[in-house]
């Protein structure tokens, strides 16, 4: 019968062109063609692949010693992405989803670490000059090891310091001309003068990683400079796609002898957590050596499967309560501290936060200058018939909640984070409707319409705290919350001005965490510590500790 | 005659593509919120961890400024003018919250929508036929029950269920096929091309495939019980020549009518399935721009979307004239 | 010479006599409408889910073991046990009981969907039918624009424009499903439209409200439902599709959708917290769908079968 005969042949076509394609896709090509195939690889559409061809761990790179520096391999990489949204932009854009791309290539002058002291990238020093009439003028001495490559040459450039003053024509992304600053200029070779309105601890470092070469801007024009990578650091770009993957491999001129190095990384943006996760698993093809998220559940199932993992970058996480209206409930003294009261931050930190988060009952954490390890010292600490007690004395009780709103800052405090908050509220009578928002309509209320309710929200800078219109420091440039204090403000004033330039850092710290903490001002409730937490994959455990590649200016040496 | 036909098409297409542009220009700038929003937010984020900050009226200004720099303050008829003017030339404008130029990125992207959704394309009307004339001709009959019950099957379950269920399955258990990472065949390995384009078109072609199938089955099943087949039957002719003579021909129209059906369905599943099988095509600037308000990126994408769309069931259209000759002589 | 004819001489024929009129047995519309809708089994059989998730909907209360909504950290993902028959979910919830009550959410976005959607197509349709050429015209071209742009990227953009919550995804879905009604409508006010005695009427004076309500929409009220009872379960898997992109229902509401999405990224270690409500999803589409198909053969008048 000829149907049968037509059915057949399709079965067996499809059969055929699976089994094709099975073991046509084994022959995995060799990480060299990838590599040589990258003079234009950045300008390609859609070429190459990430991951498929590229073995996590380089066959020929000799095994990581335990406690000695890795030597060579390919290490891939899925970096973070924002709220489930893969990275599509440039490298140098200015999203915060997209810095991940950059690390590996563009540095700035210098960094700072998070005590507050400077550490030298890009620069060799720098020396800071009074120039009396309220500005300052910062000269660094560019590394003479700094090079850019545009991967379309074959040969390196020197930095010119007239590339950064090129900056200032991008002045439509506003990262590139840093606030405060005012002037940019070369003053001889290798050394580049930076003028400020004002000095500040962060000064040093504060002219943002955009460093890039004129020439190609002025070759090739800001389209091409725009849609083609170009590298500052240890690693250069050898292909690129947009919204997939990046390959890099290594410049040698930025390895010491002897020092630890990589022969090249691949990013993976992975969007999806569960595509993170199989490849973090596989064996197969796709594998990735570590992952980058923010998601505490998501890095338990590794720990409890023997993956190790690294923390950095870890922030506060913190409730907000407004008070620029002392007629506003939440602005009473009695429901701040009921409010920190009925907080389990314990049950939050190991159930929500899966032992990676840690409780917090201050503002600074531990590993910052500033926080004070006194046993006891911080917030008021769960204790729901004390919150009860507060709230009867402020007037509310089982008849007469507080009504009021949650608002949790998208990608950084998660649904159920908030839920959970909601009904631990509800135990001292606080009945709060949950406003979930995109990142959008989040900045809108934060920084132009304000607030009224409890907003679940960073501590990034523990003196930044997250602001929005209806608070001002009107006599700090630069800060603006609008405190109504019941303390002394001027010495909390003087506090901040101390912490934020240059002085005695640490002190002003904890004196300023001490007023905020006070029992009777509490504005700012402090609940979990996260950050970014890197799952490595027990194949990279040869490291040595600090070594892992995430953070490649640790591999850089230079001079 | 049929010369008049197409540019009449055409030009008709050409009015929805700008009406359509219209209302997404319009919905999109109701949405609370902006892009700039979003970019200052993060520009904020980036100077305080650099140690320094921003104070409102900075942030207002920076603000201003940029959205002066988009034409955001403009009035919307002003923008739209704008805006389509520069489209006609064919620049789509830069992203507002990435900054690069939409239509190299388009460009860049579209072959790999068009050649995903052209492979889905051909898959699902070839199997869709085929299950569908197969569980007709074998009506009542085992193969019958078990493709009516895969189909309605099909049908029902999520995309992105079936699309995570098939990686963990045939990616992770198995590991017969990539995790991620998809490229042209000829832009890199065809045979990494081949395995990495393999669950997309499932995830692609599933629904279609229940769809057309269980749709081409009742339309066969009329044709085959209609009085005329059973004539020819009863005169004798043999079946192969009954069911390629009649049945198809007849029963073909209610399948081209369900080609424009299957093409959005395709156009949509590709946002899905490029979101969660990495792959860099259209669809997946679609959910990023979004979430993000991009508002550029989402009028040129819907734009060319909306553009696929039209053509493909102009293209459908001529078919359906081609098939049913009545329509053809009117 | 003449015979005399009488009747006697006449042979009456009575092969042809009607001996008694054989009386057609009366007819019970309902018995036959039934008697088809039930003759494929799996029809039956989604006529039996769709009982059973309306008896899930409206006693959800008695019928889940435990509250939807109670937070339980203590007790995160736990397996199926006795005692929490499906396991609870990253917060503790037991996840039967969030199914159950998730199926009145589902049931409720279904309906108003689908009335929201028939109310815009047949509103549209009529429109379209009773008005001049220019209005056909532009409501034609009003229409094709609408199906021409990829639901997916109106459903979102209305989503993000209203807001999350049932009522504005009810809009957000229910205006991309319009379309299917209204050439159904229209096609019959067309047909309307031929019929000279209906226009005599209306041109005697007979309102425009009773043509339609007489004659157009008891025409059409048949192919109607069919559309509608197979849009219910599209509905529910557009709220599905919205939840993947980030514009579901807001947490805690057990919304199916979003909790095969949210359940999605522990496919790995806890598939149960995806795949059941999935395929809570998935029955309610089937049994809709095949309701649906049964209604369609019931009254379709060539499957209708013979009188007895």
């Amino acid at each position: 019968m000829k149907l049968k005969r037509v059915l057949a042949i399709l079965l067996a076509a499809t059969m055929i062109l699976l089994l094709v394609a099975a073991c046509a896709g084994d022959a995995a090509p060799a990480p060299g063609g990838a590599a040589g195939g990258g003079q234009d690889g950045g300008q390609q559409a859609g070429g190459g692949q990430a991951g498929g061809g590229q073995d996590g761990g380089d066959a020929d790179a000799p095994a990581p010693v335990p406690g000695q520096p890795i030597r060579g391999g390919h290490s891939v990489i899925a970096p973070a992405t924002q709220a489930g949204v893969a990275p599509v932009g440039l490298p140098w854009d200015v999203n915060p989803a997209d810095a991940a791309i950059i690390e590996p290539f563009t540095h700035g002058l210098t960094a700072q670490y998070l005590d507050g002291r400077t550490r030298l990238i890009l620069s060799q020093g720098y020396e800071i000059t009074d120039n009396g009439d309220g500005t300052w003028t910062v000269v660094h001495h560019l590394h003479e090891n700094v090079y850019l490559h545009p991967h379309s040459l074959s040969d390196s450039e020197k930095v010119n310091a007239s590339l950064i003053v090129w900056l200032a024509d991008r002045v439509q992304y506003y990262s590139a001309w840093p606030t405060g600053m005012i002037d940019v200029y070369e003053v001889g070779e290798y050394h580049v003068a930076f003028v400020w309105e004002q000095l500040r601890n962060a000064t040093p470092s504060m002219t943002m990683p955009w460093v890039t070469s004129r020439m190609i801007y002025e070759t090739y024009g800001l389209d091409v400079l725009a849609e083609t990578p170009i590298s500052a650091g240890p690693f250069r770009v050898i292909e690129y796609v947009r919204g997939s993957h990046v390959i890099y491999e290594r410049f040698d001129r930025y390895f010491r002898e002897g020092q630890p190095y990589l022969d090249g990384m691949t990013y993976v943006f992975l969007g999806d957590r569960l595509t993170q996760g199989l490849a973090l698993r596989t064996e197969g093809e796709g594998r990735v050596d570590s992952v980058r998220t923010l998601a505490a559940d998501f890095a338990s199932e590794f720990i409890r499967d023997g993956f190790d993992i690294i923390t950095m970058d870890n922030i506060t996480i913190v409730a907000v309560l407004p008070n620029d209206d002392p007629a506003n409930p939440l602005a009473n003294p009695l429901v701040r501290r009921a409010v920190s009261h009925a907080i389990d931050r314990d049950t939050i930190a190991t159930h929500l936060g899966f032992g990676v988060h840690t409780p917090a009952l201050q503002h600074i954490p531990p590993q910052f200058g500033g926080f004070n390890a006194t046993p006891g010292y911080g917030a008021p600490p769960f204790n729901v018939e004390a919150g009860r007690a507060l709230m009867q004395e402020a007037g509310f009780g089982p008849d007469n909640p507080l009504r009021t709103t949650l608002i949790p800052r998208p990608g950084l405090v998660t649904d159920n984070h908030a839920v959970v908050i909601q009904d631990m509220l509800t135990e001292i009578w606080i009945e709060a409707d949950l406003n979930i928002m995109d990142i959008g309509g989040f900045t809108e209320v934060r920084q132009q319409t304000g607030w009224d309710g409890i907003m679940l929200c960073a501590y990034i800078s523990w003196m930044q705290p997250e602001d929005s219109g209806r608070m001002n420091f009107e006599h700090i440039p630069g800060i603006n919350p609008n405190w109504l204090s019941l303390v002394p403000s001027d010495r909390m004033l003087e506090l901040i001005e101390a912490s934020m330039f240059f002085g005695d850092v640490v002190p002003a710290v904890m004196e300023l965490s001490d007023y905020i903490l006070d029992d009777d001002f509490l504005w700012i409730i402090p609940i979990w510590y996260q950050g970014m937490i890197n799952i490595l994959h027990p194949r990279l455990y040869g490291w040595a500790p600090g070594d892992h590649m995430l953070f490649p200016e640790q591999l850089w040496i230079g001079g | 005659m049929m010369v008049n036909f197409i540019i009449r098409r055409l030009i008709n297409s050409v009015f929805l593509v700008l009406l359509v542009s219209m209302i997404v220009f319009t919905l999109i700038r109701m949405v609370p919120g902006d892009p700039l929003s979003a970019l200052v937010d993060a520009e904020q984020q980036r100077l305080i961890e650099g140690g320094g900050g921003m104070d409102p009226e900075q942030a207002q200004q920076i603000l201003d400024d940029l959205r002066a720099q988009h034409g955001l303050d403009l009035p919307i008829p002003i923008q739209y003018a704008q805006w389509l003017g520069n489209m006609i030339q064919g620049n789509f404008g830069r992203s507002i919250v990435r900054g690069f130029d939409i239509a190299t990125e388009i460009g860049r992207r579209m072959p790999i929508t068009l050649y995903l959704g052209l492979i889905a394309f051909i898959v699902t009307n070839i199997f869709g036929i085929f299950w569908g004339v197969i569980a007709a001709v074998r009506n009542g009959t085992v193969v019958d029950n078990v493709v009516s019950g895969v189909a309605i099957l099909g049908m029902t379950v999520p995309g992105f269920l079936m699309a995570v269920v098939l990686m963990y399955i045939l990616s992770f258990t198995m590991e017969w096929l990539p995790l991620h990472g998809f490229n042209l065949p000829w832009r890199g390995d065809i045979g990494v091309s081949v395995r990495s384009t393999v669950m997309p078109v499932m995830v692609m072609t599933f629904g279609g495939i229940a769809g057309m199938s269980r749709q081409c089955r009742s339309s066969m099943l009329e044709v085959i019980n209609a009085d005329y087949v059973r004539t020819a039957w009863a005169k004798g002719m043999r079946e192969k020549v009954v069911i390629f003579k009649h049945v198809l021909k007849n029963g073909l129209m209610p399948i081209v009518s369900m080609q424009g059906g299957m093409i959005a369905g395709i156009v949509g599943g590709s946002v899905i399935v490029e979101t969660i099988f990495n792959v860099p095509g259209v669809g997946s600037l679609v959910v990023d721009s979004m979430t993000q308000l991009d508002y550029p990126v989402i009028q040129a994408v819907t734009v060319m979307f909306t553009f696929i769309t039209v053509m493909a069931n102009l293209v459908v259209d001529l078919l359906y004239g081609w098939v049913d000759p009545r329509i053809r002589h009117s | 010479m003449a015979k005399e004819y009488s009747l006697k001489n006449i042979k009456i024929d009575h092969e042809y006599d009607v001996h008694q009129e054989l009386a057609l047995p009366p007819v019970n519309e309902f018995k036959r409408f039934a008697k088809v809708f039930f003759r494929r089994p799996i029809v039956g059989v989604g006529f039996a889910i769709v009982v059973l998730l309306l008896i899930a909907g409206i006693f959800a209360d008695q019928i889940a073991p435990h509250d939807p909504y109670l937070i339980n950290l203590f007790n995160t993902f736990d397996a199926p046990s006795a005692r929490y028959p499906l396991g609870t979910d990253a917060i503790g919830r037991c996840l039967l009981s969030r199914i159950i009550h998730g199926t009145r959410l589902a049931l409720l976005t279904g309906v108003s969907t689908v009335f929201i959607s028939a109310t815009i197509g047949i509103t549209i349709g009529l429109v379209a039918g009773f008005g001049g050429r220019v209005a056909q015209e532009v409501v034609m071209r009003l229409t094709d624009a609408w199906i021409s742009i990829p639901a997916i990227i109106i459903m979102m953009l209305l989503g993000a424009v209203l807001g999350r919550g049932i009522g504005g995804m009810t809009i957000a879905i229910g205006v991309t499903m319009f379309p299917a009604y209204i050439r159904l409508v229209f096609g019959q006010v067309l047909t309307v439209k031929q019929n000279d005695y209906i226009m005599a009427s209306m041109a005697m004076g007979d309102s425009k409200v009773r043509i339609v309500l007489r004659h157009v929409l008891p025409n059409c009220l048949a192919p109607i439902i069919v559309v509608m009872t197979m849009m219910m379960g599209g509905a529910v898997m557009a709220e599905a599709g919205l939840s993947f992109i980030g514009l579901g229902m807001d947490p805690p509401t057990p919304a199916w959708g979003t909790m095969t999405n949210d359940g999605r990224q522990w496919l790995a270690s806890y598939p149960h917290l995806s795949l059941a409500p999935g395929a809570a999803i998935v029955l309610l589409v089937f049994g809709f769908n095949m309701v649906g198909d049964g209604i369609r053969d019931a009254l379709d008048p060539k499957m209708r079968g013979t009188l007895n």
